[in-house]
């Protein structure tokens, strides 16, 4: 997995590529506190490159939406692949997250 | 073709989660050999790491090093994966509770994903034990 983050406007957008498993969950879950933790409370996954997510990945975003409804922040994903659609479908994800079929729409919804 | 023929791939891992990241390099292999698409692929590979990972989390009191055993077999119908592990008697299947996926993001609880996805995503998923070995047999029909 890589993680490459950047701020465009007041949002921190974070690119996972790879695979997000039980091997490396903890690396994108500290990323993530961390951001939060320095007041960055818009975040948007672009999910483009990732193409794995096991239950361990699920949690992080579970994680990270919790945290940031706690502090009337905004967390959402975009460019989510097929297979990671399904595994969002069979969890209850896709109607608890913010999913955008792309980063730019995504934008415009979390800059609103 | 291979008809009517069953073929069988084994191999062990050991009781260390940088382990998963070989499962799915084996994985490739099989999928090549045995002709999965990548959905097939993706799902059993998911399927085994969540077994697997419960296995090198959960199912150990000891710090000492242990082999996970995994055997692939696939006839024209369908693929039978079987996971041997000398951990402690532990049926984790039947102990997990069941995770409800229409509850608001606030009421959703952080555990019991991994089983809920392996459940769903595999045809049959069995528990049983064997002497002094937990087996887990995982069913997806092609």
């Amino acid at each position: 997995m890589e993680i490459a983050s950047y701020k465009k406007d007041k949002v921190m957008v974070v690119d996972v590529k790879g695979r997000l498993d039980t091997t490396n969950y903890n690396s994108l879950e500290n990323e993530l506190f961390t951001m939060i933790d320095k007041g960055n409370l818009q975040i948007l996954i672009d999910c483009k490159s990732l193409n794995y997510v096991s239950s361990s990945g699920l949690r992080v975003f579970l994680v990270a939406l919790k945290k940031l409804k706690a502090l009337n922040g905004k967390f959402a994903l975009s460019n989510l692949q097929d297979n990671i659609k399904e595994i969002f479908e069979i969890s209850g994800f896709i109607t608890i997250f913010d999913i955008y079929s792309t980063a730019d729409e995504a934008l415009i919804a979390l800059s609103n | 073709m291979r008809k009517n023929s069953v073929e069988s791939h084994q191999f062990e891992i050991e009781n260390q989660l940088a382990e998963i990241s070989r499962i799915a390099v084996m994985l490739d292999a099989f999928a090549v050999y045995w002709r999965w698409t990548e959905k097939f692929k993706h799902d059993v590979n998911l399927a085994v790491e969540e077994v697997v990972s419960n296995i090198i989390m959960y199912a150990y009191t000891d710090t000492l090093e242990h082999h996970i055993k995994l055997n692939f077999e696939q006839d024209e119908t369908r693929l039978q994966i079987t996971i041997r592990d000398d951990g402690k008697h532990y049926d984790w299947l039947q102990n997990n509770k069941k995770v409800d996926v229409n509850v608001p993001v606030e009421e959703r609880e952080i555990g019991g994903l991994g089983i809920h996805l392996l459940k769903n995503i595999m045809d049959e998923v069995n528990y049983r034990r064997e002497e002094n070995l937990n087996v887990v047999t995982l069913i997806k029909k092609i």
